[in-house]
């Protein structure tokens, strides 16, 4: 190392790789243990079994919505939906991470919130009201009204947040565009904004 | 010459009936979700590691 300004921390040229294929392994795992300790493979191992439990969670929710929503109007085959709706939503994400690198943290964090805190959660929630509730109408307007909204929240809950995803997807490069003039967006890059005082 | 046919139609047909599973709209459905999931845990995997040594910054 002939790296004169090092302050001793290590860096990848600890860690040079050009070896076979079985050293590059003993590597990585070498690089984790010596930077992270042992706590660098439990954080690893958990984000492992995250994606895993992530996956089983789709599948499981879509199953017990496919259960639920059985022979329920309008709302028939729902589990399809959310899963068609989530492998949409993973998808699209995963092709938007490649297209926009920099941005890669904030296309995962918001799959996860499209998947799990709009399609998953709500839906086998609202399928569940729905199963709870279907003997529950009669033949009143107020009944057959009710009846018939309840599976377009479903719709609403289920479906159209992977339409919404795609579309917000794809405007990524303009939704992230500055809207600052020239002048303006100088003045904040060199601090000459007055907010430093 | 027949048995040779017959465990050939079986075959063909074991086959047919793999390709009707496989390619079910729930499996390519739940294929499609696991590779994505895969793609983005790799992701995360890669900022771990980013994260675990400084960046090399070359020298000035």
């Amino acid at each position: 190392m002939n790296n004169i300004i090092s302050d001793g921390a290590p860096n990848k040229e600890n860690f040079s790789s050009k070896k076979s294929y079985t050293s590059k392994i003993t590597n990585y795992a070498d690089k984790i243990k010596y930077v992270e300790g042992i706590r660098g493979f439990t954080t690893r191992t958990t984000l492992v079994l995250r994606y895993i439990s992530y996956f089983l969670i789709v599948i499981i929710a879509s199953a017990f919505t496919q259960a639920l929503t059985n022979d329920i109007s309008y709302a028939d085959g729902g589990g399809f939906y959310m899963l068609l709706s989530s492998a949409t939503i993973s998808f699209t994400g995963a092709i938007a991470t490649i297209f926009y690198a920099n941005l890669r943290n904030e296309i995962i964090h918001k799959v996860r919130h499209y998947i799990f805190g709009i399609v998953i959660l709500p839906g086998s929630l609202l399928a569940g009201f729905l199963n709870i509730t279907k003997n529950f109408w009669g033949d009143d307007t107020l009944s057959s009204t009710l009846s018939l909204a309840i599976p377009v929240i479903f719709l609403v809950t289920v479906v159209l947040p992977s339409f919404i995803f795609v579309k917000e997807m794809t405007g990524l490069r303009s939704l992230y565009k500055s809207n600052l003039d020239d002048q303006e967006a100088v003045t904040l890059w060199t601090r000459q904004d007055g907010l430093q005082r | 010459m027949l048995e040779f046919g017959n465990a050939l139609i079986s075959f063909i047909n074991g086959f047919i009936l793999l390709l009707n599973n496989v390619f079910s709209p729930v499996f390519i459905l739940s294929f499609i979700m696991f590779i994505s999931l895969l793609w983005i845990m790799l992701i995360e995997l890669d900022e771990l590691d980013r994260q675990s040594s400084k960046p090399e910054i070359g020298r000035h």
